[in-house]
């Protein structure tokens, strides 16, 4: 029993993996883990890392928010965002956190601070990924030097 | 009598010409490839997404049965009296594109005059200059959207589609955009938006098979496509009376050799 796991953004398919093990990924009530067989959901997903395992290995992807549905084994996630742990900047995620922050300190119109969260639980998503990684033991390599 | 020099003159010349437009046809295929792909890679999401609103719209039908207040569960599910009808219009903001402006606007046209009551909201510049010379109302035009638009420039024109049906300014909202097919065909789409309703082909489809990493469809997939969406009644509301669009027109006698060896 695996489970079939797909991250579709408007952009691109980031994955599209068969035989996966476990998905653990930020509803938004909180987090939650998807095991084979599990019975048939839909959530909204919050902004936050999602970890999945296959062969053993674990692998880190940043999301931000979209849906999850789950049937027949089956792990279908649509997300505004994802992107793989190794293809994150570290510089640029700390620099769109730090720039959102300011604008929300700012506090500007309405529209303006709706964005500024949002990209703000981007960033933040982002960076925990990488802190994820970074300390995971027998993890991939890092890319940090 | 052309002298020598002259004709060596002319031969340069249009030497350098060649350069020139090689060079432009380099940089229009590169692009072309870009823009190719993006349209394809948007393509799984929305195709998943169509199936996940099937779902979600299929289960919250029957909770609706439930609840005796007959107060619809969401506002964008609200299934009114049809008075005003809603056209998103998506086309270029340019010309010399074939037949591309010319079909956009051919199948936006019917849909126009078959319904009076219509207000629009147009992408692109194509489609807003041609809607404002017939008058019709357009309340909401964007343009130069740049050659690729991101996720991140498509949400205000969402949003005002939404604010448009919730506020009761517009009681459906129909999309007529030009659906990527190879180079040379975009055939016109027309599809129903909102209310939401679930697609009736959601799940006679797989939905894995429509998210596998959509390769150049080939014209057999084309047909398929094509005699699918021909099957869902609400999807193809064109007047059966008068003679469909020329575009259609060629879509079937391009189809039918096929769909007959298939049957």
């Amino acid at each position: 029993m695996a489970l079939l796991l797909q991250i579709i953004t408007p952009e691109r398919v980031v994955f599209s993996e068969d035989g996966v093990e476990s998905v653990t990924l930020p509803g938004s009530e909180g987090e939650l883990t998807i095991l084979p067989s599990h019975a048939p959901l839909m959530t909204e997903l919050a902004a936050g890392p999602l970890v999945f395992r296959k062969g053993g290995q674990e692998i880190d992807v940043a999301v931000a928010s979209g849906f999850l549905e789950v049937r027949d084994d089956k792990v279908i996630v649509l997300a505004d965002m994802a992107e793989r742990s190794e293809e994150i900047d570290a510089a640029r995620a700390e620099e769109a956190r730090d720039r959102a922050r300011q604008q929300i300190e700012g506090g500007e119109g309405e529209v303006d601070l709706a964005a500024a969260m949002a990209s703000l639980m981007r960033a933040q998503a982002r960076i925990r990924v990488l802190e994820r990684r970074r300390r995971r033991p027998g993890g991939p390599p890092s890319t940090q030097p | 009598m052309a002298t020598l020099r002259q004709i060596q003159r002319r031969i340069k010349s249009i030497q350098s010409t060649a350069k020139t437009t090689r060079a432009m046809s380099l940089v229009a295929g590169s692009k072309m490839r870009r823009a190719q792909q993006m349209a394809l890679a948007h393509r799984s999401y929305a195709d998943q997404l169509r199936w996940l609103l099937a779902d979600v719209v299929e289960s919250l039908k029957a909770a609706e049965s439930e609840d005796p207040s007959g107060e619809p569960l969401h506002p964008l599910l609200d299934q009114r009296e049809i008075k005003t009808q809603g056209l998103l219009f998506l086309t270029p903001d340019r010309g010399l594109s074939g037949g591309l402006n010319t079909n956009l606007i051919r199948a936006a046209g019917a849909y126009v005059t078959n319904h009076p009551d219509l207000k629009m909201i147009s992408v692109g510049r194509k489609g807003h200059d041609f809607f404002r010379r017939t008058r019709t109302e357009i309340i909401g035009s964007f343009s130069r959207l740049g050659d690729y638009p991101s996720y991140e420039d498509v949400r205000p024109i969402s949003r005002l589609v939404m604010d448009a049906y919730t506020s009761g300014e517009v009681d459906s909202v129909a999309i007529v955009y030009p659906r990527f097919i190879n180079t040379v065909i975009q055939r016109p789409e027309l599809q129903e938006l909102l209310p939401a309703t679930p697609p009736e082909d959601a799940r006679s489809a797989p939905s894995t098979t429509s998210t596998s990493q959509t390769p150049a469809p080939s014209s057999a997939t084309c047909c398929r496509a094509t005699s699918r969406s021909r099957s869902i009644a609400p999807c193809w509301s064109w007047p059966r009376a008068s003679s469909p669009p020329a575009w259609s027109r060629c879509a079937t006698q391009r189809t039918r050799p096929r769909r007959s060896s298939v049957s």
